[in-house]
């Protein structure tokens, strides 16, 4: 009696191990398609995603810039002997989802000369660039 | 109570990542008066918030209630916890909340720091956020919504929980919302945008929307984007794509031209304005020579002129 019923919960979840493997299956090739449908990529038109992808990294990287650009920033970047190019150049080695977190911060950085924000914020940009030179104190990173 | 499932990819060092989130902190901490501007008042309320206080851990489908009410869908918080409160973890996932109220035609745009989320009150739309109420190495997630500031923005208001209306102190505040990494969302009514939505951001809340409710759910937004960026890039190329997508060709032909000209060096808007003019039966020779211009030598150029070619002549244009 134990048995069987056993042997039937196994069977049924078999079975409904088999129909979430059909379901998720026919979702992942089902949905890029409804997808494309919708952005238009599918009448040979280039797709939104893709130029979406190459704006948010540009529009994420103009925010960074302007936030070096402020006075209290361009002058603590210059304490630390690192030169605007070479933010740049490391910026392009960032995620997507990086460069993104950096731009929300650096947007948040409160106004006004000389707030410990900027300079913490600075700081912690040019570890996460390597960029600290010879004072560079995290050479694994 | 809620589960956070929004965890960073890592590509690199966990200690480089790891740094990401505690800039977060120090400067959240440095806080303790929300980042008014100057023009700001002193204090601000978001009227006809509807309230529906919570039961159990149900925080996630109370505070999605509340914003979906804001956003004009007449709800029913019973009928959310079945959709997006899961038993077993007993909390809801923030992707969840999101999905369910894009599933609604609204449009979720996201609200990730104290200056967006202060603009948005003053619009008048309440704020979705996510908050950590313990440590971030022993996390207690939590869903509320944000009503309105106090005291020259010393204060926030928030329905959380069973309480209404209830003011906490922004310090606290910021801190706890910092810790989930500043999440949070606006919920808008159909046609209406978020307060200072940016153009990559609104088309990246846009598409999400017509992926999750279809396009003709996101329509009524896209065309009150084309009429607040008419000269933004991204925003009338997206449009031409969604017109396009539901059939409108003429529509989709003058957003692509607007896109042209908002910036003539990008070959996307000249392709997909060529392929466009063509299927039409209409004169692509500018649009041709515009294509040429921004991607001389490519093999998309190839791909298009091919395309183009190939294009049985139509009777007449448009």
């Amino acid at each position: 009696m134990t048995t069987s019923f056993r042997s039937h919960s196994r069977t049924r979840s078999v079975f409904v191990r088999l129909l979430a493997v059909l379901f998720v299956s026919m979702q992942t090739l089902l949905v890029p398609a409804a997808h494309a449908a919708v952005t238009g990529a599918g009448q040979g038109m280039i797709g939104t995603a893709e130029v979406l992808q190459q704006e948010s990294r540009a529009e994420n990287e103009a925010r960074i810039h302007a936030a070096l650009a402020r006075d209290d920033a361009s002058s603590a970047l210059e304490r630390f002997g690192v030169a605007p190019e070479q933010v740049d150049e490391r910026l392009d080695r960032l995620s997507d989802s990086e460069l993104a977190s950096l731009a929300d911060q650096a947007e948040d950085l409160p106004a006004g000369e000389g707030a410990l924000g900027v300079l913490v914020f600075i700081l912690v940009l040019l570890i996460i660039l390597d960029l600290l030179g010879v004072t560079n104190v995290f050479p694994a990173i | 109570m809620a589960q956070q499932t929004r965890l960073p990819t890592h590509r690199k060092s966990s200690l480089r990542a790891a740094l990401f989130l505690p800039v977060a902190l120090l400067l959240g901490a440095c806080q303790s008066l929300a980042p008014l501007d100057s023009d700001m008042p002193a204090a601000q309320q978001v009227p006809d918030v509807p309230f529906f206080p919570q039961e159990a851990y149900q925080c996630g489908p109370a505070a999605l209630a509340t914003v979906l009410g804001s956003a004009g869908v007449p709800v029913d918080d019973q009928a959310l916890v079945d959709e997006v409160w899961l038993p077993a973890r007993r909390g809801s996932l923030a992707m969840e909340l999101v999905a369910a109220a894009r599933a609604r035609a609204r449009l979720v745009y996201p609200v990730n720091t104290p200056q967006a989320l202060l603009q948005q009150l003053e619009a008048g739309q309440p704020v979705l956020v996510m908050q950590n109420l313990a440590f971030s190495f022993y996390p207690r997630w939590h869903f509320a919504v944000v009503t309105g500031y106090r005291d020259r923005g010393a204060t926030v208001v928030l329905n959380t929980d069973t309480r209404e209306a209830e003011p906490e102190n922004w310090n606290r505040f910021v801190r706890t919302w910092a810790r989930a990494d500043y999440q949070g969302w606006v919920v808008t009514p159909p046609g209406i945008l978020p307060a200072g939505a940016r153009p990559v951001a609104l088309v990246r809340a846009l598409e999400e929307l017509s992926g999750t409710a279809g396009a003709s759910a996101a329509t009524a937004y896209w065309d009150a984007a084309g009429e607040r960026f008419p000269n933004d890039y991204l925003v009338q190329f997206a449009l031409g794509n969604h017109r396009w997508a539901e059939g409108r060709a003429p529509h989709a032909i003058d957003a692509w031209r607007a896109a042209t000209r908002a910036r003539p060096s990008e070959f996307a808007a000249w392709h997909n304005l060529a392929l466009a003019l063509a299927s039409q039966g209409c004169d692509t020779a500018s649009a041709l020579d515009g294509a040429r211009q921004s991607a001389p030598g490519s093999e998309r150029l190839q791909q298009l002129e091919q395309a183009v070619a190939d294009t049985p002549a139509g009777e007449s244009c448009l």
